[in-house]
C-alpha cells in the first residue's frame, strides 16, 4: 500500500517535564519537514579473518534533528515562540483575546508527532535551535530547526504473543535498552495486525501493559505507533506581510511610535527574523540518545531589504550606530465589536548593521540590502521581546 | 463508540464534522484522538461503583 504525504500531520504539545513525552493534542498544518534520527552506525571492521570489510554494524551515539516548516498563524506562532523564548503570564479572555508576553529566557520542551503513512514518528524533549520567520507569497512562514532527546515510532516484539488473555507486550532491545521510552499510557500501538491501547508503560523500559487481548504475534514482529485522527480548532490565517509594519527609531519608544502610523513606518519589501538558541545536544553516559539538550548563547539577526532613499543607513553601518526596530503584525479581529485583533509585536531596542549592500543592476532600483545583529540593550536591559495576542488561552502553552 | 470533546474549543474532526466543547459524538471505528474521551455507558459506571462499594 502506498501512502501520500498530504495525509500526514504535525501534532505538538508542551511537556510538563522536559524530555518526558506527552501525547500531542495540538494539530498544526504542516508545510514540510525533514527531521531525522541520525543513528551513526559504523561498519564493524575488526579483523575476523575475513577478506571483506565488515559483517555487521556497531552503534554510535544517536542524534535527532532537522527542520519543520509551518505557516505563522497567531495560535501556532505562540507555540513557536514558546519553544524559543520564555513566556510570561498570559492575560485576557476568549471574547477579547489573550495576550502572551515573551522574553529571552528558558523555553519549553515539546513532544511532536509526525504521521508518516501508517505509523507515527514521535520526537520528545524537542527544543528549537533556530527559529526563522520570513514571508513567502505574502504569508508568514516559520522554519524550526529542532533537536530532540529521543524518538519512538517502530519497535520490535521481544516476547511472542500467544492468543487469548495477553496483557503484556514486551519489546526487544535491538534499538535501545529502553525501547518503550517516549510511549505514553493512552497511546495506541499496532501489534500483530491488532490495535491496542497502552494502559501502563512499565518502569523496566521494555514492557507495555494493555487490556486483555487475543493477539497472536511472533518474536521480531514490528510494533508501530498508530496515528491519531486529526482534530483542529478554527484555524486563523497566517500573518500577512502586507499587514506588517516596521518602525525604525533612535530608541525603542521612537521605533514603536513609528509603527503607529503607516506613513511613519519604513516600507520594507523583504524581511527575515532569525532567533537562535545555539543548542548543545549532549551525548554521554546514561543514554545512547542525547541525555540533555542545553541552551548556549542566545542571539538574533534581522534581514531587511528596503529602497535606498538616503545615506542614513549606510552611515549607520559604517559608524556601527545603534538603531531600534519594532515590528508589528496585525491579524483578524477577535472582539465582536472589532476593537481587539490578533497581533504580534517584536521589539529590538538595539540593532546594528553588519551588512548594508547597495547593489546596482540595469533598470532596477537601488536597495539597502541589510543584515542587522541584535544587540543587548543596556537601557532596556534586554536584547529583544515579543508579544502575541491571539485566541489561545495561556494554559495551552 | 461515543466520544466526548474534552478540550475547551470546538474541534473539526476529519470525516466527522465539527464537535462542540463537551459534545458527545458517535465516532467511526478506529477513531483515535487524545482530545476526546470514551463515554462509558451508564451500566459500566454502575458496575464500577458497585465494585468499589464492595471493596
Amino acid at each position: 500500500m502506498e501512502y501520500l504525504g498530504t495525509n500526514s500531520y504535525l501534532a505538538i504539545k508542551p511537556e510538563v517535564t522536559a524530555g518526558v513525552a506527552v501525547i500531542p493534542t495540538i494539530f498544526v498544518p504542516l508545510v514540510s519537514e525533514d527531521v531525522k534520527t541520525v543513528v551513526n552506525y559504523k561498519a564493524d571492521d575488526r579483523m575476523k579473518g575475513l577478506d571483506w570489510k565488515s559483517d555487521s554494524l556497531l552503534r554510535g551515539n544517536r542524534m535527532h534533528e532537522g527542520s519543520i516548516t509551518v505557516l505563522g498563524d497567531p495560535d501556532t506562532l505562540g507555540h513557536l515562540l514558546n519553544m524559543v523564548m520564555e513566556k510570561g503570564s498570559s492575560t485576557g479572555s476568549a471574547p477579547v483575546g489573550y495576550t502572551h508576553p515573551f522574553t529571552v529566557g528558558a523555553s519549553k520542551t515539546y513532544t511532536i508527532d509526525i504521521k508518516k503513512g501508517m505509523y507515527v514518528q514521535r520526537y520528545f524533549g524537542v527544543k528549537v535551535d533556530e527559529l526563522d520567520i520570513e514571508f513567502k507569497d505574502n504569508q508568514m512562514e516559520c522554519t524550526l530547526n529542532i533537536k530532540a532527546q529521543g524518538q519512538v515510532s517502530i519497535g520490535t516484539l521481544g516476547v511472542a504473543l500467544t492468543g487469548a488473555g495477553m496483557t503484556s507486550i514486551v519489546l526487544d532491545d535491538e534499538y535501545d535498552i529502553n525501547p518503550t521510552r517516549g510511549l505514553v499510557a493512552g497511546d495506541k500501538i499496532l501489534v500483530g495486525g491488532v490495535e491496542v491501547e497502552i494502559t501502563v508503560v512499565g518502569v523496566d523500559g521494555v514492557t507495555l501493559t494493555c487490556a486483555s487481548t487475543a493477539i497472536t504475534a511472533s518474536i521480531g514482529d514490528p510494533i508501530s505507533l498508530v496515528p491519531q485522527t486529526v482534530s483542529m480548532g478554527t484555524l486563523s490565517d497566517p500573518f500577512y506581510f502586507g499587514n506588517m509594519i516596521v518602525g525604525f527609531g533612535t530608541d525603542i519608544a521612537d521605533a514603536i511610535a513609528n509603527t503607529a502610523d503607516r506613513d511613519d513606518a519604513n516600507m520594507v519589501h523583504e524581511m527575515k527574523i532569525v532567533i537562535k538558541n545555539n543548542l548543545l545536544a549532549q551525548n554521554g553516559t546514561n543514554r545512547i540518545d542525547p541525555y540533555q539538550i542545553l541552551t548556549r548563547t542566545k542571539e538574533a539577526q534581522i534581514e531587511i531589504k528596503q529602497l535606498f532613499t538616503g545615506p542614513e543607513q549606510r552611515q549607520a553601518w559604517f559608524d556601527r550606530k545603534a538603531q531600534a526596530i519594532s515590528i508589528v503584525g496585525r491579524g483578524k479581529f477577535i472582539k465582536s465589536d472589532f476593537t481587539t485583533w490578533e497581533l504580534v509585536t517584536f521589539n529590538f531596542p538595539n540593532v546594528k548593521l553588519t551588512d548594508n549592500d547597495n547593489k546596482i543592476e540595469v533598470g532596477e532600483f537601488i536597495i539597502d540590502d541589510q543584515k542587522f545583529e541584535v544587540m543587548y540593550d543596556a537601557v532596556e536591559a534586554e536584547a529583544m521581546s515579543a508579544e502575541l495576542v491571539n485566541k489561545s488561552a495561556g494554559t495551552v502553552y | 463508540m461515543k466520544y466526548k470533546n474534552i478540550t475547551e474549543q470546538d474541534l473539526s474532526v476529519i470525516g466527522v464534522g465539527i464537535v462542540k466543547v463537551g459534545q458527545e459524538v458517535e465516532m467511526p471505528k478506529g477513531f483515535n484522538n487524545a482530545n476526546f474521551k470514551i463515554v462509558k455507558k451508564e451500566k459500566e459506571v454502575e458496575t464500577k461503583k458497585l465494585e468499589i462499594n464492595k471493596e
